[in-house]
Formats: C-alpha cells, structure tokens, sequence
C-alpha cells in the first residue's frame, strides 16, 4: 500500500536527492557471491552517500547456520572488501554493520517464513520501517517459484495491510518462453506486476542509460535514425574472458540465452524504439516491447542463413594461451553449446524497414567490449570522384557502453595536400573526458530504483517473454544441429561463416 | 585574505598530471601570454606523437575557472584547487591577482599547462594562468580574461576571500562570467559582508548565478532534515514543527551566516514568517517565526567550541515537532573527533513516540576541491540558496 502526499517541500531543489522510504530489505541467499560482493557493497556505498533513509536495514535470509554475529562479520568483510567506496570511517561501518540482521532459513520451510514475518514486524518497530519491504531473490533461479509461494503463504505480499512490498528477482528469468510465463504466472499470483522488478544489471549501467540520453535529448541525430539514412546497425557485446568456474551453468545456457535474449536485446530495443513520452516505466517499457514485436522472427530453415553458432578453440587472447571451450572446467567435452552467436535481426516497421540489425555476442573475443554502430548510407553521388574517395567509409556513429564511454562519430575530412584526397577521421567524445566523476554501480542503481518504486530500468513480464519467443525457435533448430557448430580461435572475433553472414550482404563486421 | 579553510588537497583518485610545461615572464603583455599558451598546446602534440602516439586533448575543457586571488599564497591555491579539479572538471584556470597599491601598470604572467591521463591513456589537457596585474590594467579585469577563455563553455568566477563590495571591477567580472562562487565562512567583517552578498544577490541579472561555499557545506543537513520527512506519514509533522536549534562553530557571535542561512532555507521552503529576533550573550540568537497556519516556531542559534572545523559551520541542528498527538525529535550532530579533528560523521537520533533510533550518518568534512566540484556537478544557480540568503540577511540585520 502507498500514501499519497504533497510533495516534501524540504527536499526540493537538493542535488541528486530522490525520496526514499524507510523499509526493510530482505536477502535471501544473502550469504552467497551475488550479495558478498555487490549487493552489500552496493547497499553500503548508497549509506555513505547518505542515499539510504534512517531505520534502513537488511535482513539477511539463507540456509547457513550462522549467529546473527557471524553474519554481520560477513557484511563488514563484504564492505571492506568490494565497496567502491572506501574513505568512510569506522563508525559509519559500524552503522551499517548494526543495521544487519540474519535469519536461518530453509526456502521450503512454511514455518521459516512466518518467524522471518514476525522478525520483520519486530523491526519495524524499532526502526520506523513503516512495513516496507525489498524481497531480493540472490538464490540460484530453481529457488524463485519456490520464495515467492512462501512469501504468499507467510501473508508477506499483497495481504500486508501497511507499506509496500517489492521483489527482485536476478536474470535468468526463465530458460525458454514457457518457464518464463510460467514463472510471470507464478508470481503474478503473489506480487502485482508494479511490485515485481526483474534485474539486468545492464540496464543500470550509465552508459546504457546514455543512449537513451543521446537519442532523446539532442535533435540533430532522430532525424537521420531511420531507414532512409541508415544503411545497418552492428550490436557486439564481447567478453575476453572464457566461463571462469560458471562452466556448468554456461554450458546449459550458451551466448544465446546468457547475453543475447537479454543484454544484448535490450541494446536493441534502445537503439531502436520510438520516443518515449516520458522516461517512466510505463511509457519506456511500451516502447521497448514494440521493438521486440516487430522483429522479424527466425524460424525453420532461416535460423540456417540468419544465425551463426560456434565454439572456441585454443587460442590466446591478451598475451595468454587459454584453452578451447571444451576444455574448460565443468564444461562437458562434447558440448554443443555455443560460446558465441551472431543473429541478424530484421525490424518490420516503417522506421526501421530493410535495415539490418546485426547482433553478436562470445567469450574469449580479443577484448571486452559492448557496443552499437550505427553505420549510415554513403553520399548518393561521390562529388571527389572514386579516386579522391577511395579511402572514405561511410559515416557511423559507434555509442560505445564499455570499456571506454563514449560516443564516436565518423566523417571524411581533406587530407592537408595539394590536391584532393578525402579520408575517414573518428571524432571522439569520452564520457570520462566531461563527467569525470564516478558513475555508480549498476546495482546502486538499480537498489535505489526498486526502493523508489521505480521500476523503469527493469524488466516487465511481456518484454521478457517478446525476447524469448525471439530466442526460443532459434534455440530448437540448434538443438537439432542447424546450421553447423562453427570454431574460432580464442582471440579473435568469431567464425568465418559469421563474416561471411554480412559479407554475403557487401557488409562487414567493425572491428571494435 | 583570510587563509583557505583547508590545506590540503585530497581525491580518491588523483593520478596527477603526467607532464607539465610552464612558462612565465614579468613585465608582458597578454598577447605574449596568448601565443605562449598556443606554443606550450603545440608542444604537448609533438611530444605526444615522439613518445606516447596520444594528443592530450585541449577541447574537451567543460568550464573556465575564473579566481579572483589577493597575494601569493591564494594564487598558488587557487592554482592547487584547479588542478585538482581539473582531474573530475577539465577545465582552464586563470588566476588574477590584482596589486591595485602598485600604480605603475604592469601584467606578470605564468602559465602552467598540465595533462590528466584519464581511462586508457587518454590525456586532457589543462592549463592554468596566473597574472599579477598592477596600475590601472586591474581596473579592467574582463579585458584581461576574455582573450583567455575557452570558447563556448561556461565560466565561472571564484572570488577568493571576501569581494571588493561595490567596486566597479566586482560588476565588470561579473558581466562576463555565468556566475559568482564565494565563501562566506572565510568573509572578513562576516556580518557586514554577508548583507552585501544578499544585497549583490538581489541586485545582479537574473541570469547570472551566485551562490557560496558555506551554502555547500550545508547541503548534507538539510539532505538529513529533509529525509526525515520523506515517509508521507511523517508529511504532518512538517506543519509542526516547534522548535528549530542551530549550534554553529565560534566563540561568542562569530560568524552566523551558515545557521542562518539554514535557518533561512527551512523557513522559505515551509513557509514560515519571521516576526521577531533577539541576540543574547555567547553567540545566542532566539527568533520567533510563524507558519501560513499561525503556528509559532522558535529558530535558535548558539556558538560551539569545536576543533578542526572552521568557524561559523554547523554544528548540529535540533528539531521537535508535533502532530497527530504524535512528537517527533530528531537530534543530528557533529562531535569532536579525535586528535583535535573533526569526526567525519554525524550522530542521529530520531525519537519518535516511544521509540528511539540512533545512527551514524557520514557527512565529511569537505575542502574546497569537494565543495567545487558539488558546486558544479549539482549546477550553480540555485534559487533556494537566493531566497534563503535573504531571508537569512533579513534576520540577522534585525539582532
């Protein structure tokens, strides 16, 4: 339940001050990796910051047999080791320290959830919580169905006669488009769908956030973002680095479903929805599921010409010799699972209509690098003539996401000689050049969202099933073989036969 | 002037410039200084491309930092601040100092070119310019500046100590900057100084910015105090509000311009009236104030003893208030640290009914580095700040 009042007068005009409620968040696996090393973090630098409302507190909930003692040394360890901020004084750990609290608890035990019920009141005394509530599923995905029926049965959400109550739940939000709607069923039974904030910390991140930014608030760009002067659109999102110790989860994932169904998919509604008419969660999610509805779907035989698959070999990437995928720990050594894929993706809209969207995604690429280049047309007519010209691409705008910030832009300029001779530059903006400051984590982010009820940077239930039923027959043509498992070397950027899918077009891949 | 309020610049990330090219020459003319700060951006291209392949680049400045410094040690400070700065700020600092007892004109200038590596070897490129200036030149401030500025981004004036009220250069500098950043916790004559200021912040062009220092520091309390009210249930309790206590660092009257200026805040954005004020002995200020509701509220203000903060800042605020036959008290405030420092937290309580709730709020102590870059991060213009200096200018002329 959430009081409606006139605005706080003390808190208008204060820099980056957003109205939070005091509330309780509550972890559940909060002895695991996902909580040790950024949600604690993340909840202790929005303390520092003085971002977090007096009473805050977090209960921890997990299956450990561990004193409420134990527990809180876990949290100043977890502080002291991954906080990004750390010029903070004792007494403010401390604080925090003491704002901790722990409950064992067996995620199938009924009775568990009734005494975390009652502990939860009892705080709310003491800390003016108001029963305000974060439920933070921080637990392996098989536990979401499972916490969300205990939550319902313990009369922790929707019953709750005072406060509000949110739940997180971490991506993978279902394996296929079936498991997705069964879980959005699951907890649409317990939680309202304004009460449910599906995570992908990507969204938080603030250079994703700057596309929207680069799109929306500048006027020289909307006008050229369109088919008549867009020629394709290239979203590469790679990772340097092989399954390190996820083996076993990744092999039953693959990049498909672990990168493209949902970061990389997000790039994409990004880049390509209409304007929002506001930058709320309503308007903003509307027009990113638009998106996913009008891309074309890749069925039957066209996953064959549409899609690449593929594997890493040995190879070396940064100066190291790394294994092939197969080879990796937990991997199975006849895996068919890919660790790398690249689609291309067709829009049907007038916006958008004939231009293509190339999307790829792999672990043990020569870099890390998350990217959208938007390559545009070339002039109708070469005033310099060919020879003059012969060095000049075609313009294209890159918005890179990581690791440099920032937003390139590429033109032909004259070469400083006697004659005529054109060629490419790249004028670069780097975030880190203007805004030299330290943007927040993506989880600090994202935890402020959800305490706000603000739910625009997560995801809704009709958008993760649009991106599924993109994946799912993409997915079950490649379980039965087609096309080929295609190799590259570790360190390089992919197959051949994914050149070779924009080469048959007269395109190429940018080297990123 | 009065000495900088901190000594010592820190930042959790200060790579520090990776090369630095100076230049300096007394008895010049600004042309020279022009083209000299041209030769000194070629040579860090050409240095670039013998040793590092990297230009450092000049254009990405996002703002010019005007400070207006009087003596040697504020230029060297102001010179300090920038530079600092400059790794979150690129920026282009120049740094006037005007002798105005020396009567023979006369421009001595040193530049100081730096470049900030920042992610992935990319190099920005600053520059700080100092000018001592005597004779008549210092009357002429803007035609000193100008040709120096980095073309189309904003520029701010710092004015170093406290401002040459009602001069005529005060009003030329203004002219040609986007706005004015003073401290007034380091204002000599603090009382009459701070009733120039809101009569200056009355006066100047809508569209030029003005704000201060001490108004900064204030940011963290009234962040806490608006807080409290955040929960919509606690909405109630704004209307009554009873009794506000602001004690502020000093001996005896000191400088109040940061408790009044918060006083000032609270009673702008809840409405209230001033009616009356009185001054006692050690600093003691008791003003009676009224709601749009007639509600009566009583602001007070004492100095505190307190070591390692600077004279004149808050301390610690106390509120009560009532509502719904419920009473709210919320306690926030700074101790002494130790070793003679000044602890970097704030202690909070918030009593409400029978319960009580006891926190550590971080609030460091922040030097001017900080403070600048809050400034400038958060946007200069600021129109709580304008209608709280006057309410604060209104009482304090009335004790």
């Amino acid at each position: 339940m959430t009081t409606t009042a006139e605005p706080n007068p003390l808190a208008e005009g204060l820099h980056e001050y957003r109205v939070l409620d005091p509330s309780i968040m509550v972890i559940f696996g909060a002895t695991g990796d996902l909580s040790t090393r950024k949600l604690l973090p993340a909840l202790f630098t929005l303390a520092s910051q003085r971002l977090l409302p007096p009473g805050f507190a977090v209960v921890g909930a997990a299956k450990d047999e561990i004193s409420e003692d134990e527990f809180r040394a876990r949290v100043e360890k977890a502080i002291r080791s991954h906080a990004r901020v750390k010029e903070v004084g004792d007494d403010v750990v401390r604080s925090m320290v003491g704002a901790s609290f722990y409950q064992r608890l067996d995620f199938g035990d009924t009775e568990g959830f009734k005494t975390l019920r009652r502990r939860l009141e009892e705080l709310d005394e003491v800390r003016h919580t108001g029963g305000n509530r974060v439920f933070y599923c921080a637990t392996p995905p098989p536990t979401f169905p499972v916490i969300v029926k205990q939550l319902g049965q313990a009369g922790m959400a929707l019953q709750h006669d005072q406060g509000w109550e949110r739940i997180v739940i971490e991506k993978p939000f279902g394996t296929n488009l079936e498991t997705a709607r069964e879980l959005n069923r699951q907890v649409s039974r317990i939680f309202r769908e304004d009460g449910v904030y599906r995570i992908d910390h990507y969204l938080g991140k603030e250079t994703v956030q700057n596309v929207l930014a680069f799109r929306f608030a500048n006027s020289i760009f909307e006008p050229i973002w369109n088919n008549q002067y867009v020629d394709s659109v290239q979203i590469t999102v790679a990772e340097e680095l092989g399954v390190e110790g996820r083996g076993g989860y990744y092999d039953r994932s693959g990049a498909l479903r672990d990168i493209i169904q949902n970061h990389a998919m997000q790039l994409l509604s990004l880049v390509a929805m209409e304007p929002p008419i506001a930058f709320d969660a309503g308007a903003l999610r509307d027009e990113k599921v638009k998106v996913l509805r009008s891309i074309r779907p890749i069925v039957g035989e066209h996953v064959d010409h549409a899609t690449v698959r593929a594997q890493y070999t040995r190879g070396w990437v940064q100066g190291q010799e790394v294994p092939a995928y197969k080879e990796e720990e937990s991997v199975a050594g006849d895996s068919k699972t890919e660790s790398y894929a690249a689609l291309e993706l067709r829009i049907d809209n007038w916006r958008w209509a004939h231009v293509p969207f190339y999307v790829r995604s792999g672990k043990r690429m020569p870099k890390r690098v998350s990217e959208i280049r938007v390559q545009f047309k070339r002039p109708p007519h070469l005033t310099f003539g060919r020879a003059a010209t012969h060095e000049l691409e075609p313009n294209a705008i890159t918005l890179r996401i990581q690791p440099e910030e920032g937003i390139s832009l590429r033109f032909g300029a004259k070469v400083p000689t006697a004659g005529i001779k054109i060629r490419s530059v790249n004028m670069d903006f780097l975030y880190a050049s203007s805004f030299l400051v330290d943007a927040p984590d993506a989880y600090e982010r994202l935890i402020m969202d959800c305490m706000l009820g603000d739910a625009t940077l997560f995801t809704r239930a009709d958008e993760v099933e649009a991106a599924w039923a993109l994946v799912d027959p993409i997915e079950t043509r490649w379980g039965h073989g087609q096309p080929k498992l295609a190799s590259y070397a570790a360190g390089t950027w992919g197959p051949k036969e994914a050149d070779e899918l924009l080469a048959r077009q007269g395109r190429q891949w940018h080297r990123p | 002037m009065a000495p900088p309020v901190t000594t010592e610049i820190e930042h959790p990330r200060e790579p520090g410039p990776i090369r630095v090219l100076e230049w300096a020459e007394e008895n010049t003319s600004l042309a020279r200084v022009v083209a000299e700060l041209g030769k000194l951006q070629n040579q860090f291209g050409l240095d670039a491309d013998a040793v590092r392949e990297a230009h450092a680049d000049a254009r990405s400045s996002v703002m010019n930092l005007v400070v207006v410094a009087d003596g040697q040690d504020a230029v060297d400070w102001a010179g300090k601040v920038a530079e600092t700065m400059a790794i979150h700020h690129p920026s282009r600092c120049v740094v006037i100092w005007r002798q105005r007892e020396v009567p023979a004109s006369r421009i001595d200038a040193w530049i100081r070119s730096y470049d900030h590596e920042i992610l992935n070897s990319r190099l920005i490129e600053c520059e700080c310019i100092s000018l001592r200036v005597t004779g008549e030149i210092g009357q002429h401030v803007p035609s000193l500046i100008q040709p120096l500025l980095v073309a189309d981004v904003k520029t701010w004036l710092w004015w170093m100590g406290t401002p040459l009220w009602g001069d005529g250069s005060l009003y030329d500098t203004l002219g040609v900057s986007d706005g004015m950043i003073v401290d007034s916790a380091v204002f000599s004559r603090p009382f009459e100084s701070f009733l120039e200021l809101a009569k200056l912040c009355a006066e100047i062009s809508e569209t030029t910015a003005l704000t201060d220092l001490q108004w900064t520091r204030l940011h963290p309390w009234r962040e806490m105090l608006a807080q409290f009210f955040s929960p919509p249930e606690r909405r109630p309790f704004l209307r009554g509000i009873n009794a506000v206590g602001i004690d502020y660092v000093g001996d005896a009257r000191g400088n109040r311009g940061a408790a009044a200026l918060l006083a000032g805040w609270l009673a702008t954005r809840l409405g209230w009236q001033l009616k009356s004020a009185f001054a006692g002995s050690g600093g003691v200020v008791v003003a009676y104030l009224e709601s749009e509701h007639g509600h009566r509220i009583e602001v007070a203000f004492r100095s505190v003893p307190l070591g390692g903060l600077p004279d004149g800042e808050v301390s610690a605020v106390r509120l009560q208030a009532a509502a719904g036959g419920r009473t709210a008290n919320l306690t926030y405030e700074r101790q002494a640290g130790e070793g003679g420092e000044p602890s970097q937290s704030v202690q909070m309580q918030i009593e409400l009914g029978a319960e009580l709730l006891a926190q550590t709020v971080p609030v460091p102590v922040q030097n001017e580095v900080r403070l600048l870059e809050h400034l400038l991060t958060a946007g200069v213009r600021d129109h709580n700040y304008t209608a709280s200096l006057a309410f604060a200018a209104d009482l304090l002329r009335k004790v």
